[in-house]
């Protein structure tokens, strides 16, 4: 069964250039603007697995990921950033971050962190 | 008569041994100054028991006797003194004296007596004059050598000058700093001292009028001809009736201090560098990240090529490929901004423009004014005239105090910041005004110490504004602070204006 994934980033452009990769390799994804949107999409459907920029204007990012994980439980989030920010990294991880990739990255990268993720649920959909 | 020889002494004998006789006996006994140039050789009375006989026995003088008439052959006899106070004594005497023998009676005896008591007197109070004169005089040596230590341990150059602008004195610190001794430049005009000789006259002339020049710094010339900087107050010297009598100057040499000063000024910069290429990675990052995918995403299409359809390959290509170039462009702009950043390490003209610093700054901080949900309106004023002080110092000020802003709503997810200039009174006022959560009076007191800070543990160091504060202040300015819990903040950055002097070395207009 193809992974379910949810990209939200602000940048509008890399979330659609991205999904549109991710699709062609099998995966179902979806794409948030924002933290709003992003909360009300996982709200409405469950989700594998989400791919987080942190650092969006409006929502805070970790908010939205606390929320995330108040809804889904069983959603895997993987942290985005397009700066290396220690603390950032370290509160995510005792948020339940399974990864961290920094902006940008090789596509395989992504593309491996969001299969492992996915393994890595508790629930297992494969 | 024998005429008294001044060398030799007067041969004299007393008639009338009484309490006076021997007065005059140990007058000229006790006379260890050898002024009275008188030998008593004889002394007669009736009464052999008489207090001058005795003491005259005592003493060894030659003739004494109960006779007068054995008195007059004495050999050299000039002088008899009359001390019976008989005048048939008196008569006797004058009438039976040899010719060449003087007679003094006790009358005449009595005033030359008292002559003498009055001389005695004299020299009595001139000695006591001459000790309070030496007490004086010791007096004055030891306050004088106080002074002068205060002066030579003095941890601060004094220098003292005429009306005329001529050192008159110049300490041991004064000496150590400028490698001169005082005796090569006492006497000269202190503008000897000075980096310009045109300083001279403005000093002396506000100092004249009463001012007191306080903490003024400038340069001066060491005797090796390298400069310093040094801290100056001067004021008037006086004399007791209060006229001007010269200027007194205590100077500090701060050389190392405005190293040091100059050194946190860089390393304000460093810090900022440090906090721009951070910014600078983070906002490239952005765009990279989109190229990334749009070209990953056009190859992956031409890695499919037989299943692509051509039309949907061109279509794709028509639509990624000028949103690749786009973020090129914005790839661009940031390097450009940093580029601009590094020109620090050129030597700056201090003139500034208000509304190019904010140009320049703005665009740095527009996001993080975006992640905190700020918004910042420009209303300045136009044409106001430049300010005196280095463009990039400026930026750094108006970025500490907008980020300042920024941060304090960040929280809160929302706000607005309002930038006003103005010019008055020779001075131009760039006011940051926020309606963010706002300070109590307590921290704005403390606002600009160093360390000082309100934001959480690793959020802030402290330094930007203590920096800033510094910086506006070494250009003549000032930064105020204004702050209403729950109502908002007020920045009031002040900084004069500058002056054009009329030449064509105007560094903008070259651009």
């Amino acid at each position: 069964m193809s992974i379910r994934v949810l990209l939200v980033d602000d940048e509008k452009d890399f979330a659609n250039y991205t999904a549109k990769r991710l699709s062609a390799r099998g995966m179902q994804v979806q794409t948030a603007y924002s933290g709003r949107s992003a909360m009300r999409w996982v709200a409405a459907q469950p989700v594998d697995v989400v791919v987080l920029d942190l650092f969006m204007p409006g929502m805070d990012g970790f908010e939205v990921f606390r929320e995330i994980k108040r809804v889904r439980p069983d959603t895997q989030v993987i942290m985005l950033s397009g700066h290396v920010d220690r603390e950032a990294v370290e509160e995510g991880e005792a948020l339940g971050a399974v990864d961290y990739i920094r902006k940008p990255c090789e596509f395989s990268t992504l593309l491996e962190a969001i299969k492992k993720a996915n393994e890595q649920r508790p629930d297992r959909r494969r | 008569m024998a005429a008294g020889n001044d060398e030799r002494p007067l041969i004299t004998a007393i008639v009338g041994g009484g309490q006076g006789c021997e007065a005059i006996l140990r007058m000229v006994k006790e006379d260890t100054l050898g002024r009275f140039r008188m030998s008593i050789v004889g002394v007669a009375d009736r009464h052999s028991n008489a207090a001058g006989v005795r003491y005259a026995r005592e003493m060894g003088v030659e003739r004494v006797t109960t006779d007068y008439r054995d008195l007059y052959t004495i050999p050299d006899l000039d002088l008899i003194i009359e001390l019976t106070g008989s005048a048939t004594v008196r008569d006797e005497l004058e009438l039976s004296r040899p010719r060449h023998v003087t007679l003094i009676d006790h009358i005449a005896a009595r005033l030359f007596w008292e002559l003498h008591q009055a001389e005695e007197a004299i020299i009595e109070q001139r000695s006591k004059d001459f000790a309070i004169q030496r007490e004086i005089e010791a007096e004055l040596v030891r306050t004088r050598a106080y002074l002068q230590n205060i002066l030579d341990n003095a941890p601060v150059m004094i220098i003292t000058t005429d009306l005329d602008g001529q050192i008159v004195s110049f300490n041991r610190h004064a000496e150590a700093c400028y490698g001169y001794v005082a005796k090569e430049v006492v006497g000269k005009p202190v503008t000897v001292l000075f980096g310009s000789r045109a300083e001279w006259e403005p000093l002396s002339k506000g100092v004249k009028q009463g001012r007191t020049v306080q903490d003024y710094e400038t340069t001066r010339v060491r005797k090796d001809g390298s400069q310093m900087t040094v801290s100056v107050t001067l004021a008037q010297l006086k004399d007791s009736a209060g006229d001007m009598i010269g200027t007194v100057a205590m100077s500090r040499d701060i050389t190392q201090r405005q190293l040091l000063v100059d050194q946190v000024i860089q390393n304000g910069r460093l810090a900022a560098l440090g906090r721009l290429a951070a910014g600078v990675a983070h906002e490239i990052n952005n765009p990279m990240a989109v190229i990334a995918e749009i070209a990953g995403y056009l190859e992956d299409l031409t890695e499919h090529g037989p299943t692509v359809k051509r039309r949907h390959l061109d279509r794709e290509l028509q639509e990624g490929l000028p949103k690749i170039s786009a973020q090129i462009r914005r790839c661009r702009s940031i390097t450009s901004r940093l580029l601009s950043f590094a020109r620090q390490s050129e030597v700056r003209m201090e003139v500034a423009d208000v509304s190019l610093a904010l140009d320049e700054v703005l665009p740095f901080l527009a996001n993080e004014a975006r992640n905190a949900g700020v918004q910042i309106h420009r209303r300045l004023t136009p044409n106001i005239p430049r300010v005196s002080i280095e463009d990039l110092q400026l930026e750094e000020v108006f970025t500490n105090c907008i980020k300042n802003a920024i941060d304090a709503m960040s929280t809160r997810g929302h706000g607005n910041i309002w930038l006003f200039s103005e010019q008055k009174d020779g001075r131009v006022i760039l006011t940051i005004k926020d309606d963010g959560p706002g300070v109590a009076q307590e921290v704005v007191d403390r606002l600009f110490d160093p360390f000082v800070t309100t934001k959480p543990v690793g959020k802030g160091t402290g330094l930007g504004l203590s920096i800033c504060h510094g910086i506006v202040k070494h250009h003549g300015g000032d930064i105020l602070v204004d702050s209403e819990p729950g109502v908002g903040t007020v920045f009031q950055v002040i900084l004069p204006v500058h002056y054009e002097t009329g030449t064509n070395d105007d560094p903008v207009s070259g651009c």
